[in-house]
């Protein structure tokens, strides 16, 4: 059975990728169909571009793959949607991300501008953003990152909302209904005019998460049923926007609350315990915008506070081993001109102050800190169109956190276009970048290092992109090349003293290198169907390049966890009002030790395909419109880890009925 | 499936383990082939009988479940990892702690798994378990009725039957006194009838028990966090205590070397190390004169020595990175001694066998981050 079920997801593998090449070959280059909006008021465009982005490595998540997960988290979406690996320890919990073969603090987080990622830890809980809080996300990639912010040194995910000036009244609601007792409910509520927009979102989103897998991590071995994963989550996010002849407004809130227990491996056996998660973010941002024909002024001020409590005891003899509460507080004012003197000639100056506060406090263990950060960071960038096919961009920060400064970090960015149409070009990135040491990394007892240095990393990129269209069929593609050596990556080792606590420590010279292909092609028949294909594979290599005594078998091997291959396909066909949808990401295998040792003893974490299947019908009444659809995850019963002795879910369903009202 | 599932191999005796190595190493192939089978479920048989040995219990890390088991024949030098899986099918669990072999059992103490598996140590298969245990640490076997497991968070100390593998009971060992979870449980010696455990987290106490009445009868306060403890020939019980951490709520200081008197549980004498040093893992001989306990590297002193020593007895080549070797046993049969290395913790460890002169003798790689071992006699 299970081989037939393999037989039948090669198959289908095989297909897709016949489809994929054929595609590739048969199109030609025709001028494309640019289906972004871009606000011709707010930014000067050059060709189909801005020329902000001439030569940078930038890719944008389709709305349309937006508005179809918006009942999912970004973990999900850039797991299946994009070439960034989302380390995830099992539905609803904790998802890290490894772009490009880095750690999770490589990857910096912007929502509307403002820096996301943990003063405290470094990184990002992308399963604590919610796709329906979203209008447009794009990854940065490599050194295209340094014009958002530092520290990225695998990229960055922006994360922006956006008002939508047309929007007189509209409700939407969306209601999912899944198995292991999953329940989801999304309302949506804008209305406004030309001048001033409102815009409310509210979620909800608990599990019981109870669903059923064979335990082979114990004997005997036996159907067993996840245990202590149970989830809560519930949102809001308020904006409102307001313009007048050349100034624009606008305010965000963004509220959040999740509750989680946290389930044992699947070899526990011991007595009962409590293990919770309870993460509380409250966001806030002013922005300010003054936008004439070549100057723009953008003046913003963010807050963002995030409460995490992390709780587990042994109820039966009331020991409580962890009750720790970390509250972390960050300030942003953020100053940015743009001067576009003429259209192939850009500036960009940006200020930004950051202040972070972080309270760490464990009852249990009596350990804790409070530190504080000052953060200080000035952009200057400049593009220009050398010649009508041919862009190069220049840009450098100067930082200065905690009174270190790092004077010059640059980016030098290029793109030549082949064609007079722009549709096909080279583009190279070169450029270094540093990555603060979080505060934990600093100052967390026992094994905190406030000596640890800044990583400091060079990086390079190469690609070549394509777009195309002939008649009914559009392609597009890139392909990009990259590499990148960290040195002082830090690493948490067991202590030099010898003792039995680890220690943070500028560790490793990491190498990473590896390729980027992301293609997509859109076919429509007649029209009443459509028919749209995309992929993406990335490879990554990542090892360690400087492991000294000669015992320790790590250098030049993998780091754990970080798959050299991670793919996805996604294809869809729409005929009239019914529509079809598959999506299989591919995980390649996972080392979970230093030294790479192959064997099943030894756990190596096997590759995997997961198969997901949609499918929908959509209603219109007047004004009304309705969708309703039926989803299928892991169709083909999958059994595998992301994470050592973790249960991942077999096949489940969802039910989504969204309802929408539009004035 | 993979249609070689359920092929049984047979292995007799220790001249063929290189012949099963190449078995087992075929067998993993095979699986590795058909890894889409629900799970690897051929059996590797394995049979120690007769043959003196030595099990590694590698730890793993903290929350991978990757923990093992390897054993090794110091007669013929082989040694056979992940044994535990390969003969039962099922991993280890998550952070062996520690084994004591008894009537030719194994105890295998799964710490984070809050369980103890119990194998036949001649042929690494699984006889049954006790489960339900908070943070289980290390096992003392009182008589063939009674044995007794410490643990670091329960506050205390349960009791079972080692021949029916059942909870007979239990002994509180709470402190309610102090602000700090208090009493955690870890390694036991015996003196009569009386059994002496040392308190590490955040305590600073020996305790202890009557093994005819199962009751916690008296405690003797020693310096901060003792790690472990031993009892010489002449009835001398010498405790190693580590200093906790710098910035620890508890407190932080030098650590020391500390001689108790079983007897009158009167503190004889007491060494104290450098502020900063780590040492544990104390150990005897097997005569029970010597000392024997790592400080990055391997310390050696007679019992009757006046102060520490000052050289190191083995030198670890690693200690600039890593923090030097990771655990310390010694044969009690011939008082060779293995020195595990974990290197990264995060790859296959090292295992060192020196002659009690101190010379090299053997090395070989293990699991990850070997921390105990157990030394098996029949």
């Amino acid at each position: 059975m299970n081989h037939n079920r393999r037989r039948l997801l090669k198959f289908l593998v095989k297909s897709i990728f016949a489809i994929l090449f054929l595609l590739l070959i048969t199109v030609n280059l025709e001028a494309q169909k640019l289906t972004d909006t871009i606000s011709i008021e707010e930014v000067s465009v050059f060709g189909r571009k801005t020329i902000q982005e001439a030569g940078t490595m930038t890719t944008r998540i389709d709305t349309m793959v937006l508005q179809m997960l918006k009942t999912q988290t970004v973990s999900e979406l850039l797991s299946s949607y994009s070439p960034v690996f989302i380390k995830s320890y099992g539905r609803g919990s904790t998802a890290t991300a490894s772009f490009r073969g880095t750690a999770p603090s490589h990857t910096q987080v912007y929502w509307n501008g403002m820096k996301l990622n943990s003063p405290m830890r470094g990184d990002v809980d992308f399963s604590l953003f919610p796709v329906y809080f979203i209008d447009d996300l794009s990854l940065q990639h490599g050194g295209s990152s340094l014009q958002s912010g530092s520290g990225a040194l695998g990229g960055s995910v922006l994360i922006n909302n956006k008002p939508d000036w047309t929007d007189r009244l509209s409700i939407r609601y969306v209601q999912t209904i899944e198995s292991f007792s999953t329940n989801k409910e999304y309302l949506n509520l804008g209305f406004g005019n030309g001048r001033i927009q409102s815009k409310t979102r509210i979620f909800f989103d608990r599990s019981q998460n109870d669903f059923p897998y064979f335990n082979y991590g114990v004997l005997p071995m036996h159907n067993d049923v996840q245990k202590n994963a149970k989830y809560r989550k519930s949102g809001l996010l308020q904006e409102v926007y307001s313009r007048f002849s050349d100034q624009s407004f606008s305010a965000k809130l963004w509220a959040y609350q999740s509750d989680r227990d946290l389930p044992q491996l699947m070899s526990f056996e011991g007595d009962v315990r409590k293990e919770t998660q309870k993460d509380q973010n409250l966001r806030a941002i002013l922005n300010w915008k003054n936008i004439k024909e070549k100057n723009k002024v953008e003046w913003m001020v963010g807050l963002n506070m995030s409460r995490l409590n992390y709780f587990r005891s042994s109820t039966e003899s009331n020991f409580v081993n962890f009750d720790s509460q970390s509250k972390e507080r960050s300030f942003t004012n953020q100053v940015n001109y743009d001067w576009t003197p003429k259209e192939t000639l850009n500036f960009n100056w940006s200020l930004n102050t950051t202040y972070n506060t972080v309270s760490v406090f464990d009852r249990a263990q009596k350990t804790g800190y409070d530190q504080d950060q000052l953060a200080f960071s000035l952009l200057n960038s400049a593009h220009f169109m050398l010649l009508p096919e041919w862009a190069i961009s220049f840009l450098f920060r100067s930082e200065m956190y905690d009174s270190r400064l790092i004077g010059f970090i640059p980016s030098f960015g290029t793109e030549y276009w082949l064609d007079n149409k722009l549709l096909s070009s080279f583009k190279m990135n070169l450029a270094r970048n540093f990555h603060q040491p979080s505060l934990n990394d600093l100052y967390w007892l026992p094994g905190g290092n406030p000596d640890l240095k800044p990583e400091d990393g060079f990086s390079g990129d190469l690609a070549f992109a394509y777009k195309g269209q002939e008649r009914s069929t559009t392609f597009s593609g890139q392909i990009t090349g990259f590499a990148s050596l960290i040195d002082n990556w830090i690493a948490w080792q067991p202590s030099a003293s010898g003792a039995y606590y680890w220690e943070a420590n500028n560790l490793r010279k990491v190498f990473a290198r590896g390729a980027e292909i992301q293609v997509s092609g859109q076919f429509r028949a007649a029209k009443v169907a459509l028919c749209s294909l995309r992929g993406n594979y990335s490879y990554s290599a990542t090892s360690n390049v400087d492991a000294v005594p000669s015992v320790d078998e790590s250098r030049g091997k993998q780091l754990i966890y970080i798959p050299k291959h991670k793919a996805n396909i996604f294809a869809e066909a729409d005929f009239r009002d019914y529509y079809l949808k598959i999506n299989a990401p591919f995980t390649g295998k996972r080392y979970t030790s230093s030294n790479n040792v192959e064997s099943d003893y030894e756990k190596v974490l096997n590759a995997y395909w997961l198969l997901n299947l949609t499918a929908g019908k959509k209603l219109e009444w007047n004004r009304m419109q309705a969708d309703i659809s039926l989803n299928v995850e892991n169709l083909t019963n999958e059994d595998y880890m992301a994470i050592l002795w973790r249960p991942m879910p077999g096949r489940y369903y969802s039910l989504t009925v969204q309802i929408q009202f539009r004035k | 499936m993979a249609p070689d599932a359920g092929k049984i191999l047979f292995i007799d005796g220790s001249n063929t383990i290189q012949k099963m190595k190449n078995l087992i190493y075929i067998l993993i192939c095979s699986i590795g082939l058909f890894s889409c089978s629900e799970s690897p479920v051929d059996t590797v048989f394995f049979d120690f009988t007769g043959n003196r040995g030595v099990y590694i219990i590698n730890q793993g890390n903290f929350m991978y479940g990757n923990s093992s088991l390897s054993f090794y024949d110091p007669t013929t030098k082989r040694v056979v990892n992940q044994v535990f899986q390969a003969r039962n099918g099922a991993p280890l669990g998550d952070v062996a702690q520690s084994m004591s072999i008894w009537n030719n059992l194994g105890f295998v103490v799964v710490n984070n798994s809050g369980k103890i598996y119990i194998v036949d140590s001649s042929t690494a298969e699984y006889k049954g378990s006790i489960t339900g245990l908070s943070s289980p640490r290390y096992i003392h076997f009182v008589n063939s009725q009674k044995a007794y497991v410490t643990d670091l968070y329960s506050r205390k100390i349960t009791i079972f039957d080692p021949t029916t593998f059942l909870v007979t009971g239990e002994i509180p060992v709470g402190n309610s006194k102090s602000e700090f979870s208090q009493h955690s449980t870890e390694k036991m010696i015996q003196y009569r009838n009386l059994v002496f455990t040392n308190c590490w987290s955040y305590d600073n106490k020996i305790l202890i028990i009557d093994t005819n009445t199962d009751q916690l009868i008296d405690s003797i306060e020693v310096l901060k966090q003792p790690n472990s403890l031993a009892i010489d020939k002449d009835n001398k019980i010498w405790v190693l205590t580590d200093g906790g951490f710098d910035g620890s709520p508890y407190g932080f200081e030098r650590p020391g070397l500390i001689k108790i008197d079983a007897e009158t549980r009167e503190i004889e004498r007491s060494f104290r190390f450098a502020l900063g040093e780590h040492p544990l893992s104390l150990c005897l001989n097997a005569g029970k004169d010597s000392l024997f306990f790592l400080n990055r590297h391997v310390w050696k002193m007679a019992a009757s020595d006046k102060k520490l020593p000052e050289k190191p007895f083995i030198i670890s080549e690693n200690t600039n990175l890593y923090g030097g070797f990771y655990s310390l046993a010694i044969d009690p049969s011939n008082s060779e001694i293995y020195v595990g290395d974990a290197i990264d913790h995060a790859q296959n460890g090292m295992v060192r066998r020196y002659a009690p002169s101190g010379k090299l003798v053997d090395e070989f790689k293990v699991g990850i981050s070997p921390g105990g071992f157990a030394f098996k006699f029949d």
